[in-house]
């Protein structure tokens, strides 16, 4: 069943530069009990995404689109259920836990505001869902922790007490901008760990952000890839992972070193170029510049997104042409044009 | 398609200057500043009278007064020339202090906070020991050691104002002695003093400029009440402190005589004060990246 | 080759470039609960031969920074030999240490506080080389241009101001800077962490070209597994400020023995795709087999110091011995040895990712 779903997001800021199109006509769907990943770059609009789901966006933006949730569209609701609504049915919690806490606070007090922000409950009634909640993040010693500050904790810890504030009232839908990308590896597995267990019990719908390819495949049940704030590629994780149809899909999976590859044998093929900043929306294939299957009909029309199997699309006129692990992209380094360089 | 590569737009020059665009209090303060400063350099060549030509028949004539714009004091000297001389007194003083207060603080902020250390602590010890020390005192000193003078006020300013220039420059030294591009001229071999003169100075300038286009009015201010007490210029040289000053025995007489002086006094240091928070505003925020 | 400590032998037979022997370095820190001594670095050995690259992986706080910054002498080793091509520069004064930097470099993690804003991307170059009078004056121009060549950068860059660059090429003008004067060990430093995954494989690239070109040898400190084993000949694994295993490549990621690296291998997130030795079909689903947070590195456990953590301890002999460094044969064929009690020098080992 649908929990949310972004129809033709539309997201443009006025810099001092000129005018920048960060989002460009996303349109994705949240269901309950589901981890879908939105994955790319910095720049590509994910992060924007998550925010503008609760309004979040940063001041001077223009947003257009509509964002459905239970039944009402969150762009036109009144102040008072958008506010009823963050933390309360949607809950979004961030990278960096430790910019996210207030330090003047101890976590225990700061975890209760969140839970009364929401519902009427006693003080006493509140420590206590604290304490579950505590547990129920897995944290070795809740009692302790309740009076502790966000700076006598590790990172961790933090990011679960950033996790129990989320999940204080049960929200329908969890927003995970880049959850464990601070952290280190056996940490970030045990975050992980915990994500999915909380989306089984909770029954939450989950939209996970991140650029780490190797997370999706961790958690993930559908992928949304995102490039300069468009959606190039849709597909179930396992899917995607394995035959995927975007140029640039294949790109970010062959950028990364897999297990037994070497140097000297198995160079890796970057992806030449830099990531655009659209100023209006592109005549072609936003993505053209830096792809090696790059056609005149690419360079003419952006190429929707379109069904390429079931359940799988990409916005592409030649998807699946490029094998992940193939030739790709030349560059080794050297300078592409004059005055560009690679990146 | 759209341009790539946000980062390979033509180069701009860091120093290009911002008119304060939406900042209308800064823009005041700029225009204030400038034209205080044009009145310091031109001034004189307007001045319809000679600053210190007394006339005994023209005593204290109120503003609007033939001959004399805005007036003459108790010697029958005209106000308005003496207003334009004294800009220039007024501020070469409150310049010329600052300057110094920047060319002494400067580098003892950025040794003191670049080493640390022993030296560190003696170099703040010092500080503080001026910092405790009235500037006052010491303008009375120097007076009585070599007669009130200019120069001797400058000094005198300039001298009080170098802790707080020492300070903020060793502030920002500490922080900016961690970054890794000191880390990286250190694993170059590096010799201590072009590391500060590479890597530190340029980088701890921004704050230090703000403070000091900030100080500017402490100083005006300051000279101005070295003059009202005696101790900075002498009569005959215009000066509005010493404008300010004399004009206490006669504010019965005429009032304009105390306002005048004062209200230049109080926009020049206006001015450079909003300027300053308008440097300061505009450097910060650009430069972070 | 073998494994890491004193006194070995590489490869081409000659003295290693870099041979660091039980080095140690502490803290002194106040805070809110007392003073105490942090122990950053405890008794580290480790070697790097002519061209190897070698990997130091951790996770934050063992030490592996504050390693490199030692061998660098940016810090003050308490304790130990710091080995730089046969000269021992570990009490060195500066005035002799100058005439040798050209001899290590450093390569550091955030391309934006690493170059300094106020210097032209020319002039950032240039300074090594005007530093340690490589090339005439007037060939500085000309030498910056053939390094801005090397690592991939159009020459036009040169009088660009690093805000003006990406992270990539930011990077990319470290490593200009860093080569510039030949140095003999590259010390990097996490150099791929803040950059976006396509622009990591290109400065990937780029590193493994110019090692094959300059020949440096280049001591890797990352968490990053992926990148290690990509790029390193052999590797060190480092917890709580002590190396637990070391050996080559092939060893370490294909029969780890330490618990600790096992667990860190068991947390590797793999997309499973394409790829040599990667799992035949779909994304690999793994288990965080380690619980627990990393203690307070002011209490250190006595004994092993990962035996709070370890699933497989052995009370009361892992809590109150250090285990020795045991060497174990290569079953890939190279050197190897790790630091356990529960490791035989059989080569018999725990193995915590299929317990449970």
């Amino acid at each position: 069943m649908t929990l949310l779903e972004i129809d033709d997001l539309r997201v443009r800021f006025g810099t001092a530069e000129g005018p920048v199109l960060a989002i460009n006509g996303l349109s994705l769907a949240l269901a309950e009990d589901e981890v879908v990943a939105l994955v790319g770059e910095s720049g590509c609009g994910k992060t924007l995404t998550g925010l503008s789901v609760l309004g979040l966006e940063p001041p001077g933006a223009r947003v257009d689109g509509r964002i459905w949730f239970r039944g009402q569209d969150l762009r036109t609701a009144p102040a008072k259920r958008l506010r009823s609504v963050r933390g309360g049915e949607i809950a979004m919690i961030f990278q960096e836990p430790m910019t996210s806490l207030n330090p003047a606070f101890s976590v225990g007090r700061q975890v209760a505001e969140a839970l009364r922000q929401h519902r009427k409950v006693s003080g006493r009634q509140a420590r206590d869902r604290v304490m579950e909640l505590f547990e129920l993040v897995r944290m070795p010693d809740p009692r302790q922790h309740l009076h502790q500050y966000p700076h006598q904790l590790s990172g961790g810890m933090q990011q679960r007490v950033m996790i129990a504030m989320a999940i204080a009232c049960e929200p329908a839908v969890l927003i995970a901008d880049e959850p464990t990308t601070a952290l280190d590896p056996t940490i970030q597995a045990q975050i992980l760990d915990l994500l999915a267990d909380l989306r089984s019990r909770l029954h939450m719908a989950v939209l996970l952000i991140t650029h780490n390819l190797g997370v999706v495949a961790d958690i993930a049940d559908r992928v949304v890839v995102m490039y300069a704030g468009h959606k190039a590629e849709e597909a179930p994780a396992g899917e995607l992972l394995r035959s995927p149809e975007h140029p640039y899909t294949v790109g970010l999976l062959n950028a990364v070193p897999q297990p037994g590859m070497h140097r000297g044998t198995h160079p890796l093929t970057p992806i030449t170029g830099l990531v655009p900043v659209l100023r209006q929306p592109p005549e072609g294939c936003v993505f053209g510049p830096r792809c090696p299957l790059v056609t005149e009909q690419c360079q003419r029309e952006p190429p929707q997104p379109r069904e390429v199997a079931p359940g799988h699309l990409a916005a592409c006129f030649r998807p699946g042409e490029l094998s992940p692990g193939a030739g790709g992209a030349e560059d080794r380094g050297r300078p592409a044009a004059a005055g560009q360089g690679p990146a | 398609m759209t341009a790539a590569a946000g980062a390979l737009t033509a180069p701009h020059r860091h120093w290009a200057r911002l008119p304060f665009a939406g900042r209308p209090l800064a823009q005041a303060g700029a225009i204030g500043a400038f034209i205080v400063v044009a009145i310091a350099v031109f001034g004189p060549l307007a001045a319809p009278h000679n600053p210190s030509a007394t006339s005994f028949s023209d005593v204290l004539a109120p503003p609007l007064s033939p001959h004399h714009l805005l007036g003459t004091d108790q010697l029958g000297r005209d106000v308005l020339s003496r207003l334009l001389y004294g800009a220039r007194t007024t501020l070469e003083a409150g310049v010329f202090a600052t300057l110094l207060a920047t060319l002494l603080g400067l580098p003892i902020g950025v040794v003191s906070g670049y080493f640390r250390g022993a030296l560190d602590v003696v170099i703040m010890r010092l500080i503080d020991v001026t910092l405790a020390f009235p500037f006052l005192l010491l303008a009375v000193g120097l007076a009585a050691i070599s007669g009130p003078s200019l120069w001797n006020a400058v000094l005198a300013l300039g001298v009080a104002q170098v802790p707080a220039v020492a300070r903020i420059a060793r502030g920002e030294t500490l922080s900016v002695r961690e970054l890794e591009y000191v880390q990286a001229a250190l694993v170059n071999g590096e010799r201590s003093i072009a590391i500060m003169r590479r890597h530190v100075v340029p980088n701890v300038l921004s704050p230090v400029i703000v403070a000091t286009t900030v100080a500017i009015p402490g100083s005006i201010v300051g000279a101005a009440i070295l003059s009202f007490l005696g101790l900075g210029v002498q009569p005959p040289t215009a000066d509005w402190g010493a404008m300010l000053a004399q004009s206490e025995s006669y504010l019965n007489q005429s009032v304009w005589l105390g306002i005048i002086p004062g209200l230049a006094i109080f926009i020049a240091a206006l001015s450079f004060n909003l300027l300053g928070d308008g440097v300061r505003d505009a450097l910060d925020p650009k430069r972070r990246r | 080759m073998t494994a890491g400590g004193g006194g070995i032998v590489t490869a081409d037979g000659g003295p290693p470039v870099l041979a660091v022997s039980g080095l140690g370095k502490g803290f002194r820190v106040s805070r809110s609960g007392g003073a105490g001594t942090v122990r950053a670095v405890v008794d580290v050995d480790l070697t790097i031969g002519h061209g190897e690259i070698v990997g130091l992986v951790g996770e934050s706080g063992c030490g592996k920074s504050t390693v490199g910054r030692c061998i660098l002498r940016l810090l003050e080793p308490d304790t130990g030999r710091i080995v730089l091509d046969g000269t021992d520069i570990t009490r060195m004064s500066r005035r002799r240490l100058r005439p040798l930097r050209p001899k290590m470099h450093m390569v550091f993690q955030d391309p934006y506080s690493s170059l300094n804003p106020r210097m032209t991307v020319g002039a950032i170059v240039g300074v090594p080389l005007r530093t340690h009078r490589v090339v005439a004056r007037d060939k500085i121009g000309g030498a910056v241009d053939g390094l801005l060549d090397r690592v991939g950068l159009a020459r036009q860059l040169r009088s660009r101001y690093p805000h003006e660059l990406s992270g990539g090429q930011r990077q990319r003008v470290a490593l200009a800077r860093s080569l510039a004067v030949r140095p003999s060990l590259l010390i990097a430093d996490e150099p791929t962490s803040a950059l976006d995954v396509s622009v990591q494989a290109a400065i990937l690239n780029q590193l493994a070209q110019l090692h094959g070109e300059f020949g440096f040898s280049c001591l890797l400190i990352s968490h990053d597994l992926a990148v290690v084993e990509y790029l390193c000949d052999r590797v060190a694994v480092m917890y709580l400020g002590s190396i637990v295993e070391t050996g080559t490549r092939e060893e370490v990621f294909g029969s780890p023995k330490h618990p600790y690296t096992q667990a860190l291998l068991a947390a590797r997130l793999d997309t499973g795709a394409a790829g040599p030795g990667a799992a035949a079909a779909g994304p690999v689903r793994r288990r965080a087999v380690l619980a627990g947070e990393l203690p307070s590195p002011r209490n250190m456990p006595a004994g092993c110091t990962f035996h709070p953590r370890c699933p497989v301890a052995e009370l009361p002999l892992c809590a109150d011995t250090v285990p020795p460094d045991v060497t174990v044969p290569g079953v890939h064929g190279g050197s190897h040895s790790a630091r356990c009690h529960l490791v035989h020098t059989d080569g018999r080992a725990p193995d915590i990712r299929v317990a449970g």
